[in-house]
């Protein structure tokens, strides 16, 4: 399952059946096939919300809750979401890696061709997509490991590489740097930018930092309401009258990120932005 | 594959019916072979030193558990209230013989059905059960449950651990430590619940319908040796049954 799928929301709200509030208020948003796009907002602004409801998985498991607007998916078009599970055409990767580990299989190696079997591959392809996909999040030395014995940096890496194995169009990441050193966020980051060139992906975050290196879109929600969309270069351009909207914790993170003069990187920002 | 999942557990199903058949000197001698087995014989061998200690760990314990076994009953059956030997001691032949049989019978059968779980991949087995004919859908809960058994130590010193810190009695007296159960358990349940729902999503997010497909390396017929050992078995089963 390959090719790119462009994403797009008209008016999309959610409300899970037991909360008097919208968990996502009527959101409007497109993101162009083969692009990057960041969510960024504070815990409990709607993010995983939006993930699931791409996904289907919020269709699937919480029939109960209301949706309206309209979502839409590689041309097709759903009402309110999906209601059934879209992989392998949509991937999400859950936020707690080690959920993701399916306990069903052996070693690493078995775990990410678990995900293959699935599909019903043959055995070739299987054993062809697998060492292709150790190679390119390196983490070929994890092959034989058993899953239950990863450290947290290496379990979310190796329940990324079981999603994108499937090489789904559309991949949803769910807070990918949560348990990521540094080192790890830039491989990361790097398997991101080749991620664009064959699938369209999403990722949510409470910082910046993946954001501003790899995201050609930004979506910013706060309490289920989306506060911006648009082009990162707008979003950086225009960072200065979003102040008063943007929810604080961002605000705090681009003025220490950008703004204040201090390491090389934050000047070299400043001065793209044409900010003293 | 000559020694394959399905042959090493027909050969486990013979030491099984063994164990019931024979006589206790005989079920002692099988008990070391196994012992042998999992030491020298490839197809028996551990998966990973760990699981070589903890066999040898648990072949201890067992001989030792097989032991109060043998003393409990000899000292407490008296059967027709016959010592043994001229010692004054209260141990009666008919309860040292009752006591042997039992004793060596749950230690030939415990080692032997260890041997196989301790050589045998989690895969292995689940591709066995499915080939065995087992519906998909219990082969997955016993495959998350042994799952989640394996994970359970670690959860629950995550919980002491916590509990601890909050200022609960875990390490204190058995009283204390009792009584902190609940504030133990309770986490442990719900935390279960909630992740039972997280990983059955991430299951279907990564196409599990609920079927374990099996692919062409993952067939394996019942060898010749398989069909012998299952034979045997039965005939030892039949031969206890019908004419002892």
């Amino acid at each position: 399952m390959e090719g790119f799928m462009e994403i797009e929301a008209r008016d999309f709200s959610f409300r899970y059946s037991e909360s008097a509030n919208a968990a996502l208020s009527s959101l409007t948003f497109a993101i162009p096939s083969g692009s990057c796009c960041a969510i960024l907002g504070p815990t409990g602004a709607g993010k995983t919300t939006l993930l699931y409801a791409l996904s289907g998985a919020l269709g699937a498991h919480y029939s109960s809750g209301r949706g309206t607007g309209l979502v839409r998916i590689g041309g097709e078009e759903f009402n309110p979401v999906p209601q059934n599970v879209l992989f392998p055409r949509v991937g999400l990767a859950l936020q707690e890696p080690h959920v993701q580990i399916s306990g069903l299989r052996e070693t690493v190696l078995e775990e990410i061709q678990f995900t293959l079997e699935n599909i019903g591959l043959d055995d070739n392809l299987i054993e062809a997509r697998t060492i292709d996909i150790l190679r390119q999040l390196r983490i070929q030395h994890l092959a034989e490991r058993k899953p239950g014995t990863l450290s947290g940096g290496e379990m979310q890496r190796v329940a990324l590489a079981s999603l994108l194995v499937a090489r789904p169009p559309v991949i949803l990441l769910d807070e990918p740097v949560t348990s990521i050193d540094g080192p790890g966020c830039l491989t990361l980051a790097r398997s991101i930018v080749s991620l664009k060139k064959k699938s369209t992906v999403l990722f949510t975050d409470t910082g910046l930092d993946l954001a501003l290196s790899v995201a050609d879109w930004i979506l910013v929600l706060a309490a289920g309401h989306q506060m911006f969309f648009g082009e990162k270069n707008s979003f950086l351009q225009n960072v200065q009258s979003f102040s008063g909207i943007l929810p604080a914790h961002i605000w705090q993170s681009i003025s220490n990120k950008l703004l204040a003069p201090g390491t090389d990187r934050q000047r070299r920002f400043a001065r793209a932005l044409g900010i003293r | 594959m000559f020694f394959g999942p399905s042959t090493k557990f027909a050969f486990t199903f013979l030491l099984g019916a063994c164990a019931f058949a024979l006589s206790w000197q005989l079920n002692i001698a099988l008990a070391v072979f196994v012992v042998f087995l999992e030491h020298r014989a490839k197809p028996f061998r551990p998966r990973s030193s760990q699981t070589h200690r903890a066999f040898r760990r648990f072949a201890v314990q067992i001989s030792l558990l097989a032991l109060f076994i043998v003393i409990l009953n000899s000292l407490f059956l008296r059967g027709a209230g016959q010592k043994i030997g001229s010692l004054d001691l209260p141990l009666y032949v008919d309860g040292l013989k009752f006591g042997l049989a039992v004793g060596t019978r749950v230690m030939l059968l415990s080692l032997s059905i260890l041997l196989f779980f301790t050589s045998t991949s989690l895969r292995e087995f689940s591709f066995l059960l499915l080939n065995a004919g087992i519906p998909t859908s219990i082969v997955t809960i016993i495959l998350l449950s042994s799952h989640f058994v394996e994970q359970l130590p670690s959860k629950i010193g995550q919980i002491f651990s916590a509990q601890e810190a909050r200022g609960a009695p875990v390490k204190s007296k058995l009283l204390a430590r009792a009584r902190s159960l609940f504030s133990v358990l309770s986490p442990l349940v719900l935390s279960s619940i909630a992740e039972s729902v997280e990983r059955g999503t991430a299951l279907e997010l990564r196409g599990f319908r609920g079927q374990l497909q099996i692919r062409k390396s993952d067939g394996e017929k019942l060898s010749f040796p398989g069909y012998v050992f299952l034979l045997l078995g039965v005939l030892a089963i039949l031969w206890k049954v019908l004419w002892k």
